[in-house]
């Protein structure tokens, strides 16, 4: 009776004890991208001692099997546990982001002025989030379409030479384009994640937060039409590199976004970011041209 | 300081140095002719009443931004995500320069120079930096694995 009440803790214990050390990680893989791999693939794969792959090797005998061709091939539970290995590498990884903010004083810097918890928090259950996003776009559009300008996801082009003079449909017309492109980009990052990592999770709430990554954007705007209304407007250099710094800001959000709240390693989510901004950045190109 | 500085460069991916090569050829195309006989700097000077006349500094700013981004992770790999930050800033400066000061050039295409090429491979050469340092996959050595058992069992 005691015995059969400890066995399958004893299971769990070497399930897991057998995926304790990364030499044994790295087996599992090598077969289960392979399909098999022969002793001396491990010993080339690897760079180790025979000693410590015979090692190892024992350790795996419950995930790993030697067929009569003297090759490895994973035993059912190995084929579980190679799965698990793969499908939750990135989510392991995700959370490592919050350890690599404090060490950099540069992103933490830039991360102080965001409200960033309302990026993890649930915004159904923090109603300010989601005042604040929509808040966020309908201010963006009005001053997209005070100042005249275009948008393309985070670029921004005047659309006239006397903005202040544009009549009131073509400002219209304008926020409604700043509206459209932030509804873009929030469909674009989606069908990214999805295309290249096969993420579908908490779409609908970085849908609700997503007004935060549009906080910088805000921002700039803010300044910009200050800038036109005082007709500071010669301080191009001012203004450019202003917006260059809101641009990266905004990425560093959507990237945050990603990998928090899909499980992304922040590097993944960050080659997401960067398909998008330079894809928008061709397609204004080619617009201007 | 260069030994030093040779003995952090052997243990770095040779990929980073693109991003290198890309930041030389950035501000090198500063200097260079572009649509016409003239280099930036030469454009810089002839339109100095011209409030947008500093966007022509941009290729140098970017440049050395970009330059001091790939040299942070030739030196402190650990710091990865910082150093493509400052490329980003970089490579913004870029955009912006080309959408403001290319496209408007544009008829000019059948008369580019030097700059423009050298431009053109320096901003691709410093995406591809980007990408890869994103896409690579740092695989420890066993070796390395061992050692660091067993440092662990020692303490």
């Amino acid at each position: 009776m005691d015995s059969e009440r400890k066995e399958p803790n004893h299971k769990e214990e070497d399930f897991y004890s057998a995926l304790s050390h990364e030499i044994r990680r790295k087996m599992l893989k090598i077969i289960g991208e392979q399909g098999y791999s022969s002793f001396t693939n491990f010993k080339k794969i690897l760079g180790a001692s025979t000693g410590t792959i015979y090692h190892h090797l024992e350790a795996l005998k419950d995930l790993i099997f030697q067929e009569k061709n003297k090759k490895y091939y994973l035993t059912t539970l190995g084929s579980h546990a190679y799965k698990f290995l793969d499908s939750n590498i990135d989510s392991i990884e995700s959370t490592k982001i919050s350890e690599k903010e404090i060490k950099s004083p540069f992103l933490r810097g830039i991360l102080s002025f965001t409200p960033k918890k309302m990026l993890l928090e649930n915004p159904r259950e923090n109603i300010l989030t989601i005042v604040i996003s929509i808040s966020v776009m309908i201010t963006g559009a009005i001053l997209a379409g005070l100042s005249g300008l275009n948008t393309c996801i985070l670029f921004f082009q005047d659309s006239v030479e006397f903005p202040l003079l544009l009549d009131p449909y073509s400002k219209f017309i304008l926020g409604l384009i700043f509206v459209l492109n932030y509804l873009i980009f929030y469909s674009l990052i989606e069908l990214f994640s999805w295309l290249f990592y096969k993420k579908s999770e908490n779409s609908f709430k970085i849908f609700l937060n997503f007004g935060l990554v549009y906080f910088p954007i805000l921002i700039y705007l803010i300044i910009h039409t200050i800038l036109l209304i005082l007709d500071l407007s010669y301080l191009t250099i001012l203004d450019n590199s202003l917006l260059i710094f809101f641009q990266v800001w905004s990425l560093w959000l959507v990237t945050y976004n990603l990998s928090v709240n899909k499980y992304i390693k922040i590097e993944r989510a960050l080659i997401i970011s960067l398909v998008i901004h330079y894809g928008a950045f061709i397609a204004l190109f080619l617009i201007s041209l | 300081m260069l030994t030093s500085f040779l003995s952090k460069a052997k243990e770095v991916n040779y990929f980073s140095y693109i991003g290198v090569i890309g930041g030389i050829f950035v501000i090198l195309s500063e200097f260079l002719p572009w649509f016409s006989d003239n280099n930036l700097i030469l454009i810089f000077i002839l339109s100095a009443f011209d409030p947008d006349a500093f966007v022509y500094f941009f290729p140098l700013m970017s440049g050395i931004i970009c330059l001091s981004g790939s040299f942070l992770y030739i030196f402190r790999q650990d710091l990865k995500i910082n150093s493509i930050i400052i490329q980003l800033i970089g490579l913004g400066f870029n955009t912006i320069f080309i959408l403001d000061f290319i496209v408007n050039q544009i008829v000019f295409i059948l008369t580019i120079q030097l700059g423009f090429y050298f431009f053109i491979v320096g901003f691709s050469l410093i995406f591809i930096e980007i990408i890869t340092k994103l896409t690579w996959k740092e695989e420890i050595p066993v070796n390395q694995i061992e050692e660091k058992e067993n440092t662990q069992i020692e303490e």
